[in-house]
């Protein structure tokens, strides 16, 4: 049994997956928050995420790979423009160091919903297969 | 590599040019009355400082580098002392053209910048314990 094939636990390692991939990039964005001309980036949205995992799965069935191999090529959080940028210094940038610590708090703490739900998954198959927890 | 991984590295270049940049603060704040000492001679001029992004051909990540340390070509402010050895003819000294408190200002928005990234290493931190975690 594999446990990332239950959709409970792919979805959830999925969704860790993506908010990692988003806090590199806010990383990248407090990185460079005063190098002149750098325009603040985000990520694709969860959703479209998810869209492009059931393509390339579909992609690789029809190709052949082995479905049980446990390494599956990783994919990559593909990076957009971002939203709505509070401001714009002279220099060109405008990344806002507030903004970018706000959206990467509120990815930390979706995370740990995340990996807390992971979890609770875990304990459910326990309760199940054993009867206490 | 692992976004998580990656977080460090980007956020420890972001540290060290903003840490560079501290370290140009604190010599022009030094030099601030460092002038010339033969008569009508160039005092110290203000470095300044600019970053880029530059792109890890490793990862991918875009991390931050200091691109160039530059002089500022201002003016020089004069004061009359005629007494000093870098006094020209008509008595003037050039004092360098470092303002207090714009240094100031700018040492404030460095160590700011530098915080952030500090808590971007710290939160990457927790969201790896938070994995290991799921082990215990």
């Amino acid at each position: 049994m594999k446990l990332d094939e239950m959709s409970f636990f792919r979805l959830a390692s999925q969704r860790l997956d993506w908010l990692s991939g988003r806090q590199r990039v806010l990383a990248e964005n407090i990185a460079n928050a005063d190098t002149p001309d750098y325009r603040a980036k985000d990520v694709q949205s969860f959703e479209s995420f998810l869209e492009d995992g059931a393509a390339e799965s579909a992609r690789q069935a029809e190709a052949g790979a082995d479905p049980s191999s446990l390494l599956g090529p990783r994919r990559e959080v593909e990076d957009a423009e971002t939203e709505a940028a509070w401001g714009e210094s002279f220099d060109g940038n405008n990344v806002t160091l507030e903004q970018q610590t706000m959206l990467s708090s509120e990815t930390a703490g979706q995370y740990r919903l995340a990996a807390r739900l992971y979890r609770k998954g875990y304990e459910l198959l326990t309760v199940a297969a054993t009867g206490n927890r | 590599m692992d976004p998580l991984s990656s977080i460090g590295k980007i956020a420890s270049s972001g540290l060290r040019a903003q840490s560079e940049r501290l370290r140009v603060v604190a010599e022009n704040v030094a030099n601030a009355d460092s002038t010339g000492d033969a008569p009508g001679a160039d005092p110290y001029r203000r470095k300044t400082i600019s970053f880029e992004e530059m792109v890890n051909d490793a990862t991918g990540d875009s991390e931050v580098d200091v691109s160039e340390i530059g002089r500022d070509r201002t003016e020089f402010t004069l004061t009359y002392d005629p007494a000093h050895p870098a006094a020209n003819a008509e008595g003037y000294v050039k004092m360098p053209n470092v303002n207090p408190l714009m240094e100031m200002g700018d040492m404030r928005e460095a160590s700011r910048s530098y915080e952030a990234n500090l808590n971007m290493m710290e939160t990457a931190r927790q969201m790896r314990q938070q994995i290991i975690d799921l082990l215990g």
